[in-house]
């Protein structure tokens, strides 16, 4: 196990996963609030593939990590570049009012973001209860 | 990260529903109503929805605007801005007896038509439940970080 510190690669993905996530669940919202205003644009929120961008490339600097499984993750400080871009909606049919929001498409992307947030938190728990483990059994 | 924007722009769309929903119901109220404070009858309602972006503290923002622009904001907020009134023709009905009948004996009626209304109504509904369900989500979110903490 890489430690930076007392947190390792995996806790600084989960948090920055968290994060844009929570990010994505802003513009959601926003999308839903705005479901029946005329002309407003849907908007979606982009950073899946940056993130395995990140995750897939080898650190610049120092020894390059040694992976005995391709699933490794050989993490570097790249991972603040990664933001959650920002687009309107393509190929969507507009209402009579000019509005492109699709309420099944906002649910279904609301219900996924969810989801994984959750799954996210419940990495970091684990991590941080592993962490709380070693220490406190170590102390014994 | 922040759960603050995306619980105040749901709070912002139920309450923007809940309002159109307000005005709905007086259009309900009123479609036989031929009187009003202003003189004449009861003519239909309708609100105007407008996009509030929320300015937000860039700093802790994991956003990437596609407009380029840092000063807008991605964070879109709703409002009612405005309660507009129709001026669609009113309904004239030959009632000579009713005590509001001008001179060739018709009534006008609020130009409410109710199926309309009813179908504005569930849209009304159908949206707020989107709101409720995407705050809860927020909610059962930002519940759920704070579990880490209890380890």
């Amino acid at each position: 196990m890489t430690v930076n510190g007392l947190f390792d690669n995996t806790t600084k993905l989960l948090i920055k996963v968290m994060s844009l996530r929570s990010a994505k669940a802003d513009i959601i919202a926003g999308n839903l609030a705005n479901i029946d205003t005329p002309g407003y644009k849907a908007r979606k929120v982009d950073f899946e593939q940056q993130l395995q961008k990140v995750v897939g490339i080898l650190p610049e600097n120092g020894l390059p990590l040694t992976r005995t499984d391709k699933r490794h993750l050989p993490l570097n400080g790249d991972l603040t570049d990664v933001r959650a871009v920002v687009s309107e909606r393509q190929n969507d049919l507009a209402g009579f009012d000019g509005n492109t929001v699709d309420l099944d498409q906002e649910m279904a992307a609301l219900a996924e973001n969810k989801i994984n947030y959750l799954a996210t938190v419940e990495m970091l728990r684990k991590k941080l209860a592993m962490l709380k483990n070693a220490i406190v059994e170590g102390g014994k | 990260m922040s759960f603050i924007y995306s619980l105040r722009i749901s709070a912002a769309g139920m309450s923007a529903q809940r309002r159109r929903l307000n005005v709905i119901a007086s259009n309900l109220a009123n479609q036989q109503t031929t009187r009003t404070p202003a003189g004449g009858p009861y003519r239909r309602q309708d609100v105007v929805f407008q996009v509030q972006p929320l300015i937000e503290d860039k700093d802790v923002q994991e956003l990437e605007s596609f407009k380029n622009k840092p000063e807008e904001s991605d964070l879109m907020s709703v409002k009612v801005v405005d309660v507009i009134t129709d001026s669609r023709p009113l309904v004239m009905k030959y009632e000579p007896e009713h005590p509001d009948a001008d001179s060739q004996g018709y009534v006008a009626y609020p130009n409410v038509n109710p199926i309309e209304e009813m179908v504005n109504m569930l849209s009304a509904s159908r949206s707020y439940e989107a709101n409720l369900t995407m705050l809860k989500t927020a909610k059962e979110m930002a519940n759920k970080t704070i579990e880490v903490l209890k380890i």
